[in-house]
């Protein structure tokens, strides 16, 4: 009878213990954060972010993306930036001085922004003036998401092709009216705005302090890497030290840091700047291997040295939140040099990559590859074609088989190349005239052995429209847990709470 | 020997003992279950690496970072120290160091007793110029230094030709200036020198 009692008790035990235990199996392993994980468990993802890695190609429109795609992998091949599942769009616009954010009454908006206020948008959160940082567009200093997430414990990085004290990086780590505003030191003209605060602040305030002095003074990237040396001088250097960051190069000196010197550092925080302006273009680098540029490391480089001092050391653990930005795609369509931005957009593609590696081997990274605007209106024409810049007139606009198609001021007759507009590819045949608005060729991997660049043979045709930003909307990619919120078409705005959310900073 | 009997009913007594260590195990795999819900692991921001030991759950800041302790105010606009350490000859106008002279050239240069003239290339980036900015000092005929004055330029991204050419078809990345003598040095001077303090592409 007792046997019989202890045999029962302990099999109706072990069935009633296997079901509590197989109830707490079916539960998720913790609340993570909103919307469902973008990336099966089995891909190593259980929706959690503990890292957010925000890759930024200023100036890369659409056209940026395709033409280095065809460029470097064919037509049938794919960026890794193009590889990620979620595949968004961005608008970029921002608004005039004074003005309220959308849906206010006094909302102005500005079609095609600059590259201060775009980083403003997905930095703040909010809608503000061309050359603004850190603040809306009534002048107010408001916080970045970068200074959100290291106040909560998170390391964070800044990395950059430009000067570090230039307009995207310098979005997340300072308040400032004017992003001219950059330092060595304080001028009224080009730190102060009274259209936007009436009266001159005094110089105390932040919002008119060189960008530089915020920068050393304030901690909030823990890994700053870049260009710029420049804006920064030996009382910089000191409270850089005093904040226990180490310092490549010499700020004092004014010695550049070295790739030899970025790949030697450790630590929880590391201050290298590589070049006393923006950094060089690859493109130089890799044709003059001798030359002292060619020791800067490229941003492929920043990035992974980025990445392992954010994720390991004294940082272990904490989680990070890490801006990389490619700098020189813009700078180099400001100037209309095709064969400078498909290597710029090429190394930005290169440090995309390796975010993405660490994020699949990481599981718990959301990446972000987006832009503040599209640049100069970079764009593919037919072989064998024009544009309108190398014509003699616009397009005929007239419908002869049906004249109520006809546009208002009629042109008949037009679209002819203008010889003196037109002398050749500018890579090829053309390059030695300053005003040749011809296309740059470029083969591609698509291409027959023995097709240059350069030449009309050449299946890639290339052409800028200005030698300004543009209005267009840009591509958003995404990876890892809450990327599918940016399916679909995105306002920048929406950007700083992506990053805030996946960081439960909001 | 004793044989177990499986057969029958069990005793009331025993069936009370089933049911209260059935519901302690199904107790127990709820909690387990409210562990895993709530237990913050290696990948969350709020547990510590081994070396640092517990720390809070992250709290969002809503305030910027506005204070910078220790940064002394500046009281004006930016001075040329190199300026104090040239003594030119008369009648030459000459360039003074300054922070960004690796990014632009300085052309032109003269004097010619009421003003100094000059024209800077920027030769470092392609894109606009947003702020520039030139610091003149004026030499009397011992070369002392006696004068000094400023040229500024600001982009004023809020007026309609602001990315246009300036008059005359100079590019935007080209700044030719001219700084007058201050009133207190009228009649003394007889050299300049000039460089360059801010400059700022966009």
């Amino acid at each position: 009878m007792r046997k019989r009692t202890t045999a029962a008790t302990a099999a109706f035990a072990v069935i009633a213990a296997t079901a509590g235990v197989a109830t707490a199996t079916a539960l998720p392993a913790t609340a993570g954060p909103s919307g469902p994980a973008a990336v099966t468990a089995a891909a190593g993802n259980d929706g959690r972010v503990k890292n957010v890695i925000y890759l930024l190609g200023d100036g890369m429109g659409r056209t940026h993306v395709d033409a280095a795609r065809l460029r470097y992998y064919g037509a049938a091949g794919r960026l890794a930036m193009e590889q990620m599942p979620v595949v968004g769009q961005n608008q970029t616009y921002s608004v005039e001085k004074n003005s309220g954010q959308p849906g206010a009454a006094d909302f102005k908006p500005n079609f095609v922004t600059d590259s201060a206020s775009a980083a403003t948008a997905w930095a703040s959160g909010v809608k503000t003036y061309n050359a603004a940082l850190g603040v809306d567009a009534k002048g107010t200093s408001v916080p970045t998401v970068m200074e959100m997430a290291k106040q909560a414990g998170y390391a964070t990085g800044n990395v950059s092709t430009a000067e570090i004290t230039d307009a995207t990086p310098a979005g997340q780590m300072s308040h400032a009216l004017a992003r001219g505003c950059q330092g060595p030191s304080y001028s009224a003209a080009s730190c102060q705005d009274t259209t936007v605060t009436g009266q001159p602040l005094p110089t105390t305030d932040v919002r008119v302090t060189p960008i530089a002095k915020q920068i050393a003074r304030n901690g909030t990237a823990d890994v700053i890497l870049g260009g710029g040396l420049s804006r920064f001088d030996g009382a910089d250097e000191q409270a850089l030290r005093e904040q226990g960051y180490q310092v490549l190069g010499s700020v004092a000196s004014q010695t550049v840091a070295t790739r030899t010197d970025l790949e030697k550092s450790s630590g929880a925080k590391v201050f290298g700047l590589f070049n006393r302006g923006n950094l060089t273009i690859e493109k130089f680098k890799r044709e003059n291997p001798s030359a002292p540029q060619a020791a800067e490391p490229s941003l492929p480089e920043m990035t992974s040295k980025a990445i392992s001092l954010l994720d390991g050391g004294k940082n272990a653990g904490n989680g990070f939140y890490l801006q990389v930005e490619g700098a020189l795609i813009d700078k180099r369509s400001h100037a209309n040099d095709a064969a400078q931005t498909l290597e710029e957009t090429k190394a930005f593609d290169d440090a995309v990559k390796v975010a993405l590696d660490f994020a699949k081997r990481d599981g718990h990274t959301l990446v972000i590859v987006t832009a503040d605007h599209e640049c100069a209106g970079f764009n593919i024409i037919e072989k064998g074609t024009f544009t309108n810049a190398e014509a003699a007139a616009p397009p005929t606009n007239v419908d002869s088989g049906n004249t109520a198609n006809n546009s208002s001021t009629v042109r008949a007759s037009g679209n002819t190349k203008d010889a003196t507009r037109s002398t050749g590819p500018i890579n090829g045949s053309g390059a030695g005239n300053t005003k040749n608005f011809a296309p740059a060729t470029f083969r591609t991997a698509d291409d027959p052995a023995g097709v240059q660049d350069g030449s009309t043979d050449a299946s890639l045709w290339l052409t800028y429209l200005s030698g300004n930003h543009t209005g267009a909307d840009v591509p958003v990619y995404g990876y890892g847990p809450g990327s599918q919120k940016l399916a679909g078409t995105i306002d920048n705005t929406d950007l700083f709470d992506i990053v805030g959310s996946a960081l439960r900073l909001s | 020997m004793t044989t177990i009997d499986a057969s029958g009913p069990l005793p009331r007594r025993a069936l009370r003992a089933l049911a209260a260590l059935g519901a302690l195990a199904v107790v127990f795999g709820i909690c387990l279950a409210a562990v895993r819900l709530t237990h913050h692991g290696p990948n969350d921001p709020s547990s510590s690496g081994a070396a640092q030991g517990a720390r809070p759950l992250p709290r969002a800041a809503a305030a910027p970072v506005t204070s910078l302790p220790g940064l002394a105010a500046p009281t004006g606009d930016p001075e040329l120290p190199s300026l104090a350490g040239l003594h030119p000859r008369r009648g030459a106008a000459v360039q003074a160091a300054g922070p960004f002279d690796d990014r632009l050239t300085l052309a032109d240069l003269r004097f010619d007793g009421k003003a100094v003239h000059a024209s800077a290339r920027v030769t470092s980036d392609v894109s606009d110029v947003l702020e520039f900015a030139s610091r003149a000092g004026f030499y009397d005929a011992s070369g002392r230094l006696v004068a000094t004055a400023t040229y500024t330029y600001h982009l004023d991204e809020e007026h309609p030709d602001a990315h246009a050419e300036t008059p005359g078809g100079i590019p935007s990345e080209v700044k030719v200036f001219s700084i007058a003598v201050p009133a207190e040095a009228r009649g003394s001077a007889v050299s300049a020198a000039v460089g360059v303090t801010v400059l700022v592409n966009e």
